[in-house]
């Protein structure tokens, strides 16, 4: 039951592999195909060459008829040969972009994920499987297409060929190999259980092997002198994948006394039996060479074919992570298709009751939240670490979905919207933001083109012209593959971030704490920039400084997961409440 | 030139193998020279075989068969427990390797391993080791000595029978050895172009299925961005591979015809032979298996030597991996107590940038003293700081500590400093050892610093992320930071340097350790990087830089009168609270 679940995966996997290999890659089919045919025939020729000639000689015959087929067999074994080595050659190239265009799937499917999967430790573990495992099965089509057709097809020709001299010999041979099959495919099945003993280990070791490149992990081990600390955690992880590794050499080894073993059954009986035949002289001494080598041509095409199922049965466990991973549920994106908006009202985002919980969390994030946004205000959230402002800005940006309530873009619920056409409202400009080792061009607009544009404008607004005019947009960033590129300081890397969401010149701007790595002077230029220059735009602003509050039409005040006050600066600190109080703390500074 | 490069890199893999596990040597000799019996025996089997049997001497060709079967299965197991053997000796010798080249990733100078040359040596080395490259190496040595042995082996043993036979084998091996040497030349340099582009391709790859990437994705919109990239470099990969085998096409038809002579010219003379009774079937099989052992050992070995010369591209990056070490051990670390910290004519480029990032700089520290040090985004605090530290070496100029110059070739500084970095690192590891970084802290010290830091619900034992502990949490921004200011203080050393050490904190825990900071200072000298005027009050003196010169110095009460500059930089941000 177990054998058949097994190939019942094995033949619904190669189908799958195949036909992804070949959609976009026909040439591969042919070659594949074409490659191990001609093997064969090289193969064959190879064996009924010499016993010809030894036959020719021995039947007297002419010497000429004798050269001429020689002639004649080399030059096709030549020409057979050039055939051979360049489809190889080709085959491997296009198999090597046949495999890196998997990615494109991969790749794309990780960023239409939901959020929330992609925050999953659990899930991002059996992703980074299904990235890293895709060698495994790049190889897959050529197993199919090239290995096993051919062989097959060898096999069975050979099988008719023996089977037709001596029934009993073929069929020893063939009971051993199924024997060969049957222990193969136990190891595998070891095999397969001690590599995932070893992936916890090994996804430790990445990770602290990582953190050798890593430049700012590498300052903080020389201050602190943990070499020593992080490359024992390093020798420890190595070590006890060593240990299984170990083990499994062990197990092979054993398997691979009774594969010796039953080798020597088999080539002594075939060779016994053959020379029983040849003395009871059944065959001439010439035909006995060829019928020992044809025998070890089927064995060794059993054994390839071996081979090749055990691959594709690996390939199968591999590729089930793989289509685990294409086949996960994008319920963010799957929910709406709404591209136009209809109302032209002033309410721009309304937040109604809106409630969250992060998944597997018990206590709320946010609780009960209510408020409305006009078109071109400019609105600061402000609170302490962790009352919930950043969750606030994944809710809005609808990287999560509210628990419960909803959230309204122009009096239409957001899930009605289609989601690509939902961001496109949005430029944030996150905490975290990210440079990306391309061109400096690239970090502003990335392939859109349509914000070429923008660029001078956003660059004088975030004061970064005359820098990256001295550096020029083409430039690469990052000396991590050039030696020419560029790196910049914390703070003009910051500016890049928010000219990035200035070049995408949306309707709602947000800004979570943008400025904390900027001078003051720039920091000061930038806020009046931001709020005077940009009217039509509607700003977000989240921040626990202050400083940049009183532009603000609306200041939201968060505290535990609630919001506690509203209004503007003025108001607030008639009110004094939340707001006030933590004002007056930061104010004392530059009194 | 070329030679010297390889034999170089081979000397090198002799040192390093015969310094850790000499068994190897034992194991590649004789697993070796047992491939080579094994080839001789089927070689001639057949000759025998055909030979006892056309002479009719049946008992002699039964026990032949067996003889020969059963010896080469024993051999071929007593090969596969010498490859036991000798992997897992390799894999003690990769351990220590990692071990070494980790150590030294932390050690060597800071400026060389922000260099992009020395961290694709360092890639470079990691995959070699990784990969298991020293094994293939040893694999492709294993071979070329086997070869050999079958070669010469053959070559004589043939010549016994027939002298002609051997010298047209040879002639023809010495043609086609041009040829697949040729051919070895290209694809040691598509190797080397290959390897080039992939790494970008790799990049890409990657990139985008970091969790701190999702946000930018989704809301940039980069999904096609990403794919086209993706495709970009997947074409540029593509070509260089094909235009390689282009190149080839020429040699490897000039490598088949060739063959197709030998093969032709072998097969009508031993035809020949035969036809005229000089040679017996016997004879002529052997001859026939000879020449497939011959073409088989030929290709063997030119591929191994490619395979070899493409592993030299690896240990060569090893090489000057561990090279980089021999520096370091001789640097001893600076242990005297600081009184004055003075810069004096200091300027600093980066290394292959024309621009002067420091011009200049003079400026002298005291015991105990607080300095705030503030300028525009890239005036160059951060890269003072990292000179300071030792990160970097002044280009000219001078850092006189107690009024010695600072000589970090011969003394290592940075036992004499803390830092709070701005782009500061959490470990996946345990709270405890994020902040003590392995050193043997009391907890009682550590526990009572986390409590002054408002962390009093963390427990060190809890580990950070669920990489190496399924109960891992993560922590907030504000959070992630205090561990950093803790793992500072924890390290006491004389001088502290913080730059920009608030920013992810609210301004409740902001005020909170600003007001505990001078008792928790109160012996050491801090240097304070922020963009936080704020903190030029609670400082003993200020530094005002401006595009890499010093502006002004002073304290906060003479710069507000002295210096218009400093004067506008803390209006700009007070006139936000007023």
């Amino acid at each position: 039951m177990k054998l058949i679940n097994c190939f019942v995966n094995i033949l619904h996997s190669s189908y799958k592999l195949s036909k992804m290999f070949i959609k976009d890659n026909k040439k591969l089919l042919f070659m594949d195909i074409f490659l191990g045919f001609s093997r064969e025939c090289k193969k064959i020729i190879g064996i009924v060459l010499p016993t010809m000639i030894i036959q020719a000689v021995f039947l007297k015959q002419n010497f000429n008829i004798v050269f001429l087929s020689i002639f004649i067999i080399c030059i096709l074994t030549m020409l057979l040969g050039i055939i051979i080595e360049s489809i190889q050659r080709n085959l491997s190239n296009y198999s090597v972009r046949a495999t890196n265009s998997l990615y494109y799937v991969l790749n794309g499917k990780s960023a239409h994920l939901d959020m929330k999967d992609c925050e999953d430790e659990q899930l991002i573990d059996d992703y980074y499987k299904a990235f890293d495992n895709i060698y495994q099965f790049s190889d897959a089509h050529y197993n199919i297409f090239c290995v096993l057709m051919s062989k097959i097809l060898s096999f069975a020709i050979m099988s008719y060929v023996i089977a037709s001299i001596d029934l009993v010999l073929y069929l020893l041979v063939l009971s051993i190999h199924i024997t060969l099959m049957l222990i193969h495919a136990k190891q595998d099945r070891l095999d397969h259980k001690f590599e995932l003993k070893k992936s916890e280990s090994t996804k430790r070791l990445k990770y602290l092997k990582e953190l050798l490149y890593d430049f700012e992990a590498g300052r903080e081990t020389r201050i602190y002198d943990a070499g020593d600390f992080v490359s024992k955690k390093l020798f420890d992880e190595s070590y006890s994948v060593h240990k299984i590794d170990l083990q499994m050499r062990k197990v092979d080894f054993r398997f691979s006394i009774l594969h010796t073993l039953l080798g020597i059954v088999q080539l002594s009986l075939i060779y016994i039996i053959s020379i029983k035949k040849y003395i009871i002289g059944n065959i001439a001494l010439g035909n006995f060479v060829m019928y020992i080598n044809a025998t070890a041509l089927i064995s060794a095409s059993i054994s390839d074919i071996t081979n090749a199922i055990s691959f594709l049965y690996k390939a199968s466990i591999v590729y089930k992570d793989f289509e685990n991973f294409l086949n996960t549920k994008e319920s963010l994106r799957e929910s709406g298709k709404l591209r136009t908006t209809f109302s032209e009202k002033d309410t721009l985002i309304e937040f109604k009751n809106v409630s969250f919980k992060y998944p597997n969390k018990e206590e709320y994030a946010l609780r009960n939240i209510s408020f409305k946004i006009n078109k071109g205000q400019s609105v600061s959230i402000v609170g302490n670490n962790g009352a919930g402002k950043s969750t606030l800005i994944k809710l809005l940006l609808r990287l999560y979905d509210p628990t419960e309530g909803c959230i309204l873009y122009k009096g239409v619920n957001i899930k009605e919207y289609d989601y690509d056409f939902y961001q496109s409202i949005f430029a944030p400009v996150f905490q975290d933001y990210i440079m990306y080792a391309y061109t400096l061009r690239e970090n502003l607009i990335f392939d859109h083109d349509k914000y070429e544009k923008n660029i001078n404008d956003s660059l004088s607004k975030t004061g970064m012209t005359e820098k990256i005019q001295s550096i020029g947009l083409d430039r690469n960033y990052s000396r991590r593959f050039f030696n020419d590129g560029i790196e910049l300081s914390g703070g003009e890397e910051q500016r890049i971030a928010i000219a990035r969401a200035l070049c995408k010149n949306t309707e709602i701007l947000i800004l979570d704490e943008p400025t904390a790595a900027i001078d003051p002077l720039s920091e000061s230029k930038l806020f009046k920039e931001i709020f005077n220059a940009v009217k039509e735009q509607t700003v977000i602003f989240v921040s626990h400084r202050m400083s940049s509050t009183r532009f603000s039409n609306n200041i939201l005040v968060f505290n535990n997961s609630k919001l506690v006050e509203s209004g503007t600066h003025e108001e607030l600190l008639k009110y004094n409440g939340v707001y006030a109080a933590m004002y007056f703390q930061q104010s004392s500074y530059y009194s | 030139m070329f030679l010297k490069y390889n034999l170089s890199c081979f000397y090198f893999y002799l040192k390093t193998i015969w310094a850790t596990r000499k068994s190897v040597f034992f194991v590649t000799f004789i697993d070796g020279a047992l491939g080579a019996i094994v080839t001789f025996i089927w070689t001639f089997f057949f000759k025998y075989l055909l030979d006892f049997l056309s002479l009719e001497e049946y008992n002699k060709a039964i026990l032949l068969v067996l003889c020969c079967i059963c010896f080469s299965g024993m051999m071929e197991l007593i090969r596969k427990l010498l490859h036991l053997i000798r992997d897992n000796a390799y894999f003690d010798i990769n351990t220590i390797l990692q071990t070494k080249l980790s150590e030294l990733s932390f050690k060597i100078p800071y400026e060389k391993m922000e260099n992009a040359e020395t961290i694709k040596d360092f890639e470079m080395a990691h995959k070699f080791i990784g990969r298991n490259y020293l094994a293939q190496y040893t694999l492709g040595l294993t071979n070329i000595i086997s070869c050999i042995i079958v070669f010469s082996g053959v070559g004589i043993i043939t010549s016994s029978l027939n002298w002609w036979i051997t010298l047209m084998l040879f002639s023809v091996i010495t043609v086609n050895t041009v040829c697949h040497a040729i051919q070895s030349q290209h694809e040691m340099e598509q190797f080397t172009e290959e390897t080039s582009v992939s790494r970008q391709l790799e990049y890409t790859r990657f990139w985008l299925t970091e969790k701190s990437r999702a946000k930018e994705i989704r809301t940039y919109l980069l999904h096609d961005f990403v794919i086209d990239k993706l495709k970009e470099y997947n074409e540029k990969l593509f070509n260089v591979l094909q235009n390689f085998t282009k190149k080839h096409t020429k040699i490897y038809i000039a490598i088949h015809l060739i063959d197709g002579i030998q093969m032709l010219i072998v097969y009508s003379y031993c035809a020949y032979l035969l036809s005229k009774s000089i040679i017996t079937s016997g004879d002529f099989m052997l001859y026939i298996s000879a020449l497939i052992s011959y073409s088989l050992a030929l290709t063997n070995i030119l591929k191994s030597f490619i395979d070899v010369y493409k592993n030299n591209l690896y240990i060569d990056k090893l090489k000057k991996c561990m090279d980089l070490g021999e520096d370091v051990c001789k640097v001893e670390l600076f242990n005297e107590e600081i009184e004055t910290i003075e810069f004096r004519n200091v300027s600093f480029c980066y290394p292959g940038e024309i621009k002067k990032v420091l011009h200049n700089i003079n400026f002298t520290l005291y015991r105990n003293e607080k300095l705030s040090l503030i300028g525009e985004n890239g005036a160059g605090k951060s890269t003072l700081v990292k000179l300071l530290s030792g990160l970097y070496t002044p280009t000219s100029g001078e850092i006189l500590v107690n009024g010695i110059p600072m000589d970090t070739q011969r003394k290592n500084y940075l036992p004499i400093f803390s830092m709070v970095f701005q782009d500061y690192t959490i470990f996946n590891f345990s709270v405890e050892e994020n902040i003590t970084m392995g050193k043997n802290i009391s907890k009682v010290k550590s526990r009572e610093l986390l409590n002054k830091m408002g962390l009093d619900s963390i427990t060190p034992e809890t580990y950070i992320s669920q990489l190496f502990c399924d109960k891992g949490i993560e922590l907030s921004g504000g959070e992630n930071q205090k561990l950093a200011i803790i793992r500072a203080l924890l390290k006491d050393a004389p001088i502290l340097i913080l730059d920009e050490p608030t920013s992810a904190l609210s301004p409740q825990s902001e005020y909170n350790i600003y007001k505990k900071f001078g008792e928790l200072t109160s012996n050491k000298m801090v240097i304070f990087i922020s963009h936080r005027m704020s903190s030029c009050k609670i400082c003993d003196k200020i530094l005002l830089l401006h595009e890499g010169k010093v502006e002004a110095q002073g304290t906060h009460n003479q710069l507000m009168e002295a210096c218009p500059k400093y004067k506008e930089m803390f209006d700009a941000q007070a006139e936000l609270y007023t």
